[in-house]
């Protein structure tokens, strides 16, 4: 049987289709993944066909919530929250995986804890609060008092101190945060102080330790454990006493020395210095000595002649006194409380 | 040409009313478009027309976002979701100990469910319940209107120059009669702040320092910080209810919380030492109002909205026991690990709870049984 051009033609036609039909779907190629600010925040990959498609962790049949785009034949998956370190995930097209990738970020480094304040290893009895200073963002799932625990070595136990918040602490980058210790306990004759006293002790001894599972917002633990032993004093039931500061000149430098260490964070914002035209001096503060010592680095020069240096009353010690008034203040008594908002004193460059 | 006539007044009807479903409403005519730049999600509280509330720690702000959700519902499904924080997870593409759920809202108009979700790297998110999945509320592309917390009394002049920002941590946020009540703490100083603010945000905001007397305490107690409160009706006067950690419950006046006015509170509870409120609801049961709160070491309490107003008394002498309660009579109802709880319908509260075998279930519950 001898077929026409024609109808060869078409049989051709018919069987390249069949041969079309038959094979795979187009491949996925160059998947992607896309990073901004070392987060994994997009995936993308080139697919000549316009069939939906959806991103799951993988072997889980949850789709992951996002943004879907086509950019000619690249299709791009943003996803509410950028894939998370060290997950696999699966693309899906019609109930199938058609490809996995994994986030691995070599540029991501662990976080470390750079700083506890107050940084004295001598507190008083009464200690408000401390400052945990990260070397980047940390994780934000509240759950810090999960990772910093206290231990009294003296008694050879673990001891809860701080206040648990259900909104913690924390700086605007998260890098920040602060613990109370329970005011509950520090303030004379409330119930939990009356039932479990104070939350450290006088002549005690300790240690803080935040565990090296305390992660950072990239995902990555603690580069290591850390601690901080200190050893625990008298109470602080006295005002920081401002008549008692000295303060010296010294080029550009202007320093108060206090006669003990003062809140780490507030001592940075507390201080300002003018000229006797009240217009104020930039300067910007320097914390030495275990914050019982100031600097007010002023980069334009001081010139001889008069100054004052002003100090905001909410300035506080380490056990939460500030210049007006005690933390724990007995409010049935009579006396008057200074509201002052701001205390004054002056000195002159010779 | 009868055809014709039918098809353009077909058209000029739905223009119409594409036009009055886009005009904006009066509390959403000072909104803008785009990305709010919200920073962190704490606390979450409808308003009216589907207005949602946000509390935002991080930026120390309230936004109000117009989810455009005002499809009215007189009555929710059923709601039973087992796993949710795994469920949640999976939806984000995290692991579960990737997560923590920060707070839960109902919206009083369509019913619909809104969880805020904070993730280990900081991304706030907003989530609506659709069957037993999510959709995501986009905080980049929305409508939205923001209000900065001002600092409280003592206003720090070098906050405005920036050098310094005080931290927030927003306790709880309500709306009521035209105003976001927030309460908050900062890290600067353990005090206690409770604004009011006027919606539409304006340039005014009314905060207050609270003083109570503290049962527990056997004296005045200026600095603590309130945890969760509701506002209750006495007499037509509306009271500020506030519960504290350790746990009195206190009645402030809410007309006289003027700037920078110092008020002093009546206690009308001590609800027993070691243990903070976290969720305060009140609703009508058979013609009695009763008010529920969740706690966090005690199981949800209710109390009887006619002992509140018949209690004249202030409660001025010491809970000298550990734990034990004073004032106000109230009931333990079975419901232990509430972690966030709410009005679903008129017949249903919605509760968030973890099961001792640690599963986290999202139930709605018939207030029949309440």
């Amino acid at each position: 049987m001898k077929y026409t051009f024609k109808t060869r033609a078409i049989l051709v036609f018919f069987c390249f289709m069949i041969f079309i039909n038959c094979k795979d779907e187009p491949a996925i190629r160059n998947i992607t993944v896309n990073y901004e600010n070392a987060k994994a925040v997009s995936v993308s990959f080139d697919f000549a066909s316009t069939k939906a498609f959806s991103v799951h962790l993988k072997d889980r049949a949850t789709p992951i919530l996002g943004e879907y785009q086509t950019e000619g034949v690249t299709r791009i998956f943003t996803p509410v929250v950028p894939f998370s370190d060290g997950l696999t995930y699966a693309v899906v097209m019609d109930e199938k995986v058609v490809s996995i990738f994994s986030i691995k970020n070599d540029t991501v480094e662990s976080p470390e804890l750079v700083g506890i304040y107050p940084s004295t290893n001598e507190l008083p009895e009464n200690l408000l609060k401390m400052y945990f200073q990260f070397s980047q963002p940390m994780e934000e799932l509240g759950e810090s008092l999960e990772h910093i625990t206290v231990f009294n070595r003296t008694l050879n136990k673990e001891e809860a101190v701080f206040l648990e918040l259900e909104s913690e602490l924390w700086n605007k980058d998260h890098s920040l945060l602060t613990l109370w210790l329970d005011p509950g306990r520090i303030k004379t004759d409330l119930i939990p102080n009356r039932k479990y006293g104070l939350p450290l002790l006088e002549e005690h001894e300790y240690e803080i330790r935040i565990d090296a599972n305390f992660r950072g917002a990239n995902g990555r633990p603690l580069k290591n454990e850390y601690t901080k032993s200190f050893k625990v004093g008298k109470s602080d039931k006295m005002k920081p006493s401002p008549e008692d500061w000295e303060i010296s000149v010294s080029g550009d430098k202007v320093s108060i020395e206090f006669n003990e260490p003062l809140d780490a964070i507030l001592l940075k914002e507390c201080f300002r210095i003018v000229n006797t035209e009240n217009k104020e001096i930039p300067c910007f503060s320097k914390i030495e000595a275990k914050e019982q010592v100031l600097h007010l680095v002023c980069p334009q020069q001081l010139n001889k002649g008069e100054y004052k240096l002003l100090v905001d009353t909410r300035l506080e010690d380490l056990a939460g006194n500030n210049l007006n008034r005690l933390f724990d203040v007995d409010l049935s008594s009579k006396n008057n409380m200074d509201t002052s908002l701001q205390k004054e004193i002056r000195f002159k460059i010779n | 040409m009868k055809k014709l006539v039918t098809i353009t007044v077909i058209c000029a009807i739905a223009l119409f009313t594409l036009s009055l479903t886009d005009k904006k409403s009066g509390l959403t005519k000072n909104f803008s478009f785009g990305d709010a730049q919200i920073a962190s999600i704490n606390q979450l509280a409808f308003g009216p027309e589907g207005i949602l509330f946000i509390g935002d720690s991080k930026n120390a702000a309230i936004y109000a976002i117009d989810t455009k959700d005002r499809v009215e519902k007189e009555k929710s499904e059923d709601i039973n979701v087992d796993d949710f924080d795994i469920k949640i997870a999976e939806a984000l593409g995290h692991k579960v100990e990737n997560i923590a759920i920060t707070d839960m809202a109902v919206n009083p108009i369509s019913k619909s469910v809104y969880f805020s979700v904070n993730v280990t790297d900081g991304t706030p998110v907003v989530l609506k319940l659709v069957g037993d999945g999510f959709e995501n509320i986009s905080l980049k592309s929305t409508s939205f209107s923001k209000m900065p917390l001002e600092n409280p009394v003592g206003l720090d002049e070098k906050d405005r120059r920036g050098r310094s920002i005080r931290n927030w941590a927003i306790a709880d946020m309500k709306y009521h009669k035209g105003n976001v009540m927030v309460s908050g703490l900062s890290n600067k100083e353990f005090k206690s702040t409770f604004r009011s603010i006027p919606f539409p945000f304006n340039e005014e905001q009314d905060y207050a320092s609270l003083e109570i007397w503290h049962a527990a305490h056997g004296r005045f107690e200026t600095y603590a910080p309130i945890k969760a409160f509701d506002i209750i009706s006495i007499e037509n006067k509306d009271y500020l209810m506030a519960g504290y950690t350790c746990t009195p419950l206190v009645l402030f006046p809410l007309n006289d919380l003027k700037n920078g006015t110092h008020l002093k509170g009546r206690t009308i509870a001590e609800l027993g030492a070691g243990n903070s409120p976290i969720d305060m609801i009140q609703y009508e049961k058979n013609g009695e109002l009763l008010v529920y709160i969740s706690n966090s070491n005690r199981p949800v309490m209710r109390l009887k909205y006619d002992d509140i107003i018949n209690f004249k008394d202030s409660i001025t002498h010491e809970v000298s026991e550990f734990g034990a309660s004073d004032g106000l009579d109230y009931d333990n109802l079975p419901f232990v690990n509430v972690l966030q709880m709410d009005n679903l319908d008129q017949d249903n509260a919605l509760l968030l709870r973890r099961t001792s075998s640690g599963n986290l279930v999202l139930t709605s519950r018939s207030k029949k049984w309440m």
